[in-house]
């Protein structure tokens, strides 16, 4: 089971429109997975293994032991997708 | 357990006419951001100071709003204001700088209000679904007016 996190400011916006994304990245990969979204504070109390974010808020999660995978345009679903299946090739 | 299509308002519901504009010329991010959320007070979605929470929130948390090129989607915390489900949209004349690493500069500024966390979720995914789809994007930029650009954004219901 990989625990990710869709992690925007507030944990309302941007985040809900990657967690669509995410989740369907995610089946199409077939790993066992565990979703949610958070917003960046309470993101680095989480224990997770992928937090997808934004180049701006993954400076402040430096130092969170999961892997954290920036995403440019969160509308983007073949970047999501191709990001999503890098992620999952390097954790396994 | 109700399906959350039938207890969360729809984007047509919480897109009105009087929350879209085309053309606007604003100085810089504050403004446009100030228009869009200003949008969402006229429309009854939000208060006063829900507009100032997203200014602070651009401050405080940075450009990460601007979540693709050229688009940015402002809002607040609820709390903050929100009264109701509404989105509206500002297309700038000339596009400004948020200082966005990847997606600056920025023609259109979206903003939404919800009264909880969960409400705007179904509309909201429903605009971004809209946004990625075939020419859609290129067509809310061709957009010459109000009426025009009001017409496009109809169509993602």
């Amino acid at each position: 089971m990989i625990r990710v996190f869709a992690v925007c400011g507030m944990g309302l916006g941007t985040s809900a429109i990657l967690k669509t994304r995410l989740k369907a990245a995610l089946d199409a990969s077939g790993v066992d997975y565990m979703l949610d979204v958070t917003d960046a504070s309470a993101a680095r109390g989480q224990q997770a293994d992928l937090i997808f974010t934004s180049a701006e808020l993954a400076e402040g999660l430096k130092g969170s032991p999961a892997k954290i995978v920036i995403i440019k345009n969160f509308m983007d679903r073949e970047e999501i997708n191709e990001k999503v299946k890098e992620a999952i090739e390097e954790l396994q | 357990m109700v399906d959350d299509a039938e207890r969360t308002p729809d984007l047509a519901a919480s897109f009105p006419r009087e929350a879209v504009r085309s053309g606007l010329h604003c100085a810089d991010w504050r403004e446009a951001v100030r228009a869009a959320g200003s949008l969402l007070v006229a429309t009854g979605a939000a208060t006063e100071d829900y507009v100032d929470a997203i200014v602070r929130a651009v401050e405080e948390l940075g450009p990460y709003i601007v979540l693709a090129p050229g688009i940015a989607l402002a809002h607040a915390r609820p709390e903050d204001g929100g009264t109701a489900v509404g989105f509206s949209l500002v297309k700038l004349a000339e596009p400004v700088e948020f200082g966005s690493e990847h997606n600056d500069p920025v023609d259109l500024v979206f903003a939404f209000a919800s009264p909880d966390s969960e409400q705007h979720i179904t509309a909201l995914a429903a605009l971004a679904d809209f946004i990625e789809s075939g020419d859609n994007l290129a067509r809310i930029r061709a957009a010459s007016n109000d009426e025009e650009l009001y017409r496009v954004i109809q169509e993602a219901n």
